[in-house]
Order: structure tokens, then sequence, then C-alpha cells
């Protein structure tokens, strides 16, 4: 990136020795320090895939209508600076979608890190109180999409899976505020953010599972409501919850590591 | 010297260098700005020679009508009828949607999955013949002829587009597209509520309604949702395009859940039997001005409206049509039966009638430039 802007420059102004000179200077110092950079930072490509119905696939399987999810700030260890990374991405939020089968790509996110040693990541799958309240029209992507969005009361639906007749949108609950227009001042009493956990074996392509199987083995969902309240008080909401790493007592709402959902490929 | 270099670098910038001004949308500070197609971009001067258009019934074959006959400015650009009526008299089959805030919408029309253009919706009204709207088909010349040779419009037309030579059609659609594409509507008790933080600006029982509204009991936002109260919107800075359809459960005339033949929706262009009765939630803003209501204007109140979705659908009794749309398989999991008392009802009613620009339907930028001469 250095190099680039440093190249840009001196064929811009190659006429005048004196800013020649500054710009052959400026382009050895971009060269020397985007090779530091180079040195040091590391790029990770994290890919979806979806388990449903024993079946593996990076696109929407047959009998799921909307399977969306986000991830919020990457972490790997003390020392380490994670972040989204690409165009147009936030580096504290990405939004993952799995599209209908067809021409696109599944998807996948690229994560830089301020250096390369490390074995392991944590994200919130979810959206963090202080970005989850805020008027969703004048965010950037990819908060401005508008099915992923509740109200300003309670943000965002964290996770989006609609299927034939059902649904289960994973959020924050028990959130105050004087109507569902206006933000809560307070955290909400549920925050509902599962923590996930994503080992890095050596290589710099993971890939991630969300098994629905998982998700919804042995629930009969044709008996039950949909699950999309942010509170989960019904026995298969309640019980669906606790496989993404929550209880709907409040113990564990926060950060929590036990989901049973999204796992790494390799594992 | 370099100030009058910079000011005039400014000034030609700012006026597209051929003498058009770049239309100004009027919107709230950070809300995103529509998509705009690149071969046709807004400028003041196309706004206002399809704005002259739009009124205009000369368009139509017959000169029998204009879009506005169809789009009437007080019924936010509906035409308070079930189904539209083309200028032979034909009667269309579907509902005359409401025009305010298209510049945003995902697609167009009431169930057409592929046609995200006003430029390519708008030759349906101009050109079709099944039905005929404005029966311009077969009467090409003889309408493009009268624009030619009236003076205020080649006065419009040079304004608008400086670089071409002569008037054709395809000037003509991209005028009223820039024209329809300027009805943006942004400042109804709702905005100002939710957008400039007015606590006042909604009443107790709009409030109430609000709440229900967004509540997961009711899940109207689920396709009724995002600023423009439709998930079918997109913007320029949108990453993700999102285009959904709906079945609501109006009809089932079989135990497959079929539509009426007469009008499947998106099954219509798929084919598929899984797309009957699909149509895309159209946008409540104006809402209380745009009645009667669905795809064929077969439900008259807001209040019928609301009833329709407490029961969860529709049981039509008897008739061609007759079949319990509540049962349909093919309904959509948002659409279930809920509860409401009568206040509650009425809390709701309120609240989409808190949906109504009054400054949008009656701006005389978007009114009938013919009516004061």
């Amino acid at each position: 990136m250095f190099r680039n802007l440093t190249v840009t420059y001196t064929v811009g102004r190659l006429k005048k020795p004196r800013v020649l000179f500054i710009s052959l200077l400026l382009s050895a110092v971009g060269t020397l320090l985007s090779a530091c950079f180079q040195n040091e930072s590391s790029e990770i490509m994290l890919s979806f895939q979806v388990k449903f119905n024993g079946e593996v696939s990076d696109c929407l399987p047959d009998g799921i209508d909307t399977l969306s999810f986000y991830l919020a700030d990457p972490k790997a260890n003390e020392t380490t600076k994670v972040v989204f990374a690409g165009e147009g991405v936030n580096p504290r939020v990405a939004l993952i979608r799995f599209n209908p089968c067809g021409d696109e790509e599944g998807p996948k996110v690229a994560m830089r890190l301020s250096s390369p040693s490390t074995d392991s990541l944590e994200l919130l799958l979810g959206v963090p109180f202080d970005l989850n309240h805020l008027n969703p029209v004048t965010q950037a992507a990819p908060l401005n999409v508008g099915s992923m969005f509740w109200t300003w009361r309670l943000g965002y639906k964290f996770l989006r899976l609609d299927m034939d007749g059902w649904s289960f949108h994973l959020g924050s609950g028990g959130c105050r505020s004087p109507s569902a227009v206006r933000p809560p001042e307070e955290p909400c009493e549920y925050p509902n953010l599962p923590m996930l956990d994503v080992p890095i074996p050596g290589e710099q392509a993971i890939t991630l599972i969300l098994d629905l199987d998982a998700l919804l083995f042995e629930q009969d969902l044709k008996a039950a409501d949909s699950c999309m309240d942010g509170l989960y008080q019904s026995p298969l909401c309640s019980a669906l919850i606790k496989r993404m790493g929550l209880s709907e007592d409040g113990t564990c709402v926060l950060g929590c590591r036990d989901q049973v959902v999204v796992r790494s490929e390799t594992l | 010297m370099r100030r009058w270099f910079f000011l005039s670098v400014i000034l030609a910038l700012g006026a597209c260098g051929d003498g058009t001004t770049p239309y100004e949308w009027p919107l709230r500070d950070g809300f995103p700005e529509p998509q705009v197609p690149s071969d046709n971009p807004m400028t003041e001067e196309k706004v206002e020679l399809g704005r002259h258009l739009f009124y205009d019934r000369r368009l139509s074959g017959n000169q029998g009508q204009s879009c506005a006959s169809c789009h009437i400015q007080s019924k936010g650009f509906s035409d308070g009828r079930a189904s539209g009526v083309g200028s032979t008299g034909e009667v269309i089959r579907r509902n005359s949607l409401a025009l305010v805030n298209i510049a945003y919408n995902a697609t167009l029309t009431w169930a057409h999955p592929e046609l995200d253009t006003i430029e390519r919706q708008l030759l349906i009204p101009m050109f079709g013949e099944s039905p005929i709207e404005l029966g311009i088909s077969g009467n090409e010349d003889t309408v493009l002829e009268r624009f030619q040779k009236d003076p205020l419009y080649q006065e419009l037309f040079n304004a608008a587009y400086p670089k071409e030579d002569a008037m054709n059609f395809d000037l003509i659609v991209k005028a009223l597209a820039s024209f329809v594409r300027s009805l943006v509507s942004m400042d109804t008790p709702f905005d100002r509520y939710a957008y400039e933080y007015i606590d006042e600006a909604m009443t107790e029982s709009q409030l109430r309604g609000m709440d229900l509204f967004l509540s997961e009991q009711l899940e109207c936002h689920h396709c009724h949702g995002g600023f423009n109260f439709t998930q079918s919107t997109t913007h320029r800075d949108q990453t993700f395009l999102e285009k959904p359809m709906h079945n609501i459960g109006l009809y089932s005339v079989d135990a497959d859940g079929r539509y009426p033949a007469t009008d499947p929706g998106v099954a219509e262009i798929t084919g598929l039997l899984e797309d009957h009765g699909k149509f895309r939630a159209p946008s409540l803003r104006n809402v209380a001005l745009t009645g009667p209501y669905m795809h064929d204007g077969s439900i008259a109140t807001l209040d019928e409206v609301i009833r329709f979705y407490e029961q969860g659908g529709r049981n039509v009794m008897e008739g061609p049509n007759a079949g319990d749309g509540r049962q349909s398989p093919l309904k959509s999991e948002f659409v279930r039966a809920f509860a409401l008392s009568d206040e509650q009802r009425q809390d709701l009613v309120n609240f989409l009638h808190a949906l109504t620009d009054e400054g949008f339907v009656t701006n005389p930028a978007f009114s009938n430039p013919f009516a004061t001469q």
C-alpha cells in the first residue's frame, strides 16, 4: 500500500528535480516500510458453509429461505490487532450471508492481523451494544441492511434463519427504552452475544461450518412457534439458544463460549 | 486570478458541463441517495420536463389520459380505485401503485423480480397493449409530433437535452423516470419522531401503534421494515440487494395454495408453483391515502387490512376464488394470526396515519404544471 502511494506520487511529478529527489526518498522509505508491514501483518480468509440435513454447502440449502449472521470484534492475543479487511468493509463488523445456490460464490470475509503469530481467533456472533442501537439508515454497510434490523430498541438480528413456516432470529432481549424507535441507554438484560473460537492451524484460509443440524437436533419445529423475541423462553427457543452458548435465565448472555453450532472444518 | 480559475472550475463541474443542473436530492442528513442508472443522471431540467409529460394527456394515444390520471398527488400518487382503468376504458387487473420513494425500490410493479429500473417499467403503461394503458403503440408518430410541434416542449427538451437534436421516446422515458424518481417523501410525523428525536411528533396512540407494528407478535416490519417501510428497498450504499416477494394468504384456490389464474403474482413470470401469490410488499408511506389495498384492491380500508392480518389470511367463502388463504401452504411464515383489542387496532391505524407526508402531497414541485396556466 505504501509502495503504491509513492509510485503514484513520483509519476505525477517527474519533471521537477527537487521533487523527484524527495519522491525517490519517499519511495525508498515507503518500500522499506511496506516490506516491514508485509513481514509483520498477515491476512486470513474465513469462508463459510452450512450443514443441513446432513449436506454441507456454501449456498442456501433446500428448505432454507434466509441464513445470515453478523460477526464482530475479532481478537487474537494482547499484541495482535485484528480487523475485517477489504473494500467497503467495516473493520469491526461483517455480515455473512448465504445466497441462493447459483452463480455467486459462497460467503467469505478477509481479516487482517497486525502480526502472524497467533494460533486462534475469537469473534462475537452479533453486533456489540455500542453499535447495535444506532439509526440503521445512516450506518455504513453492513449495518444498513434493513432485513437484519429489528428496532432501535432491540438492534440487529444477530443471526437470521427463516425456513418453511418457522424462524429463528437471534438478537438482544430485555432492552429498555421509551419506545421501539428509541435506543436503550443501558445495555440490554440479555445481550445474547455468543463468542466463537476459531483455531488458526497455520493456513491462511479457514472454513467455518454453521451446523443447522446441530442447532435443530431433535427439535420439532412444526409444533412450536418461531423464536424471534430476544427472550427465548419457550422450551424450543430455550434449547436453541443453549446450543448457541447462551442461557435463557441470564447466567450466560455475553461472550460465552459453549456454542455447538459454528465450528472449524478441521475439527 | 487563481481564485477565479478555481471558481470557474467549480462552477463548470457543478453545471454538468452542458448547461444542465445536477439534481440535489432533498434527503435527511446522512440518508443514502437512491441508485440512479448511469445513462440517465438526474438533472433539474429533466425532472421539470418529466413533470410536464407526467401531467400531459397528449402522451396517450387518444389524449384521454396522462400518467397523473392513475397517479394522483393528493392520493399519494395512487388513484383511489380497486384497479386501474386505461385510456381506452380497459380495466387493469391490478391496483395502481402509489408513487413514493420508488427511486429506492429494489423492483418495480407488484410482482416482477427482474424489473429493476423505472425506465423499463415505464414502457409498460406507455406501450403495453394488453391491457392498453396510455396506448402509445400504433400512435408513436402522432404522439411524438404533438410534443415536437409545441414551443413549450421545444424549450423544455432543449434545456433537458442540450446535446440532442430531436425528441424521441427514449428521451421522454428518461425525463419521466427522472420526475418519478424525484418523488421522495421523508417528512412524516414518524420521520420527525424517529430521525429528529421529537417526542411530540406522534400522539400517544400512534406511539402505541408503532410499538405494535414493530413487535414480533405482529411481525409487520419483516416485510414492511426499513426507512421505506418495505424490505424491497435498495440505495447507493447498500452492498446486498434484497428483493423479497411474499404470499400473504389473500387467496388459495386449490390444495397447493395457488392464487386465481387471473393473477398468480410472481409465478406468472417464473412459472413456479412456489411463486404463486407472491407480490412485492409496497412501501407504507402515505398508506392512509392510497386505499383500496392489496394488488387487486380487494380490501377497502386500513381497518379491514389489519383485521385481514389478524386472521392470518382470508377465507374466501364463495365464487370462483373460493378457498381458505389462511391455510395456504405457500403463505409467508410472517403472516400468522394474532389478536388485537379494538383500541390496539385503532392505535395501529393511527400509526399508519403517521406515515402520511402532507408536504409531499401538496408539494408544488410535484404538482400539475398546467393547472395554473
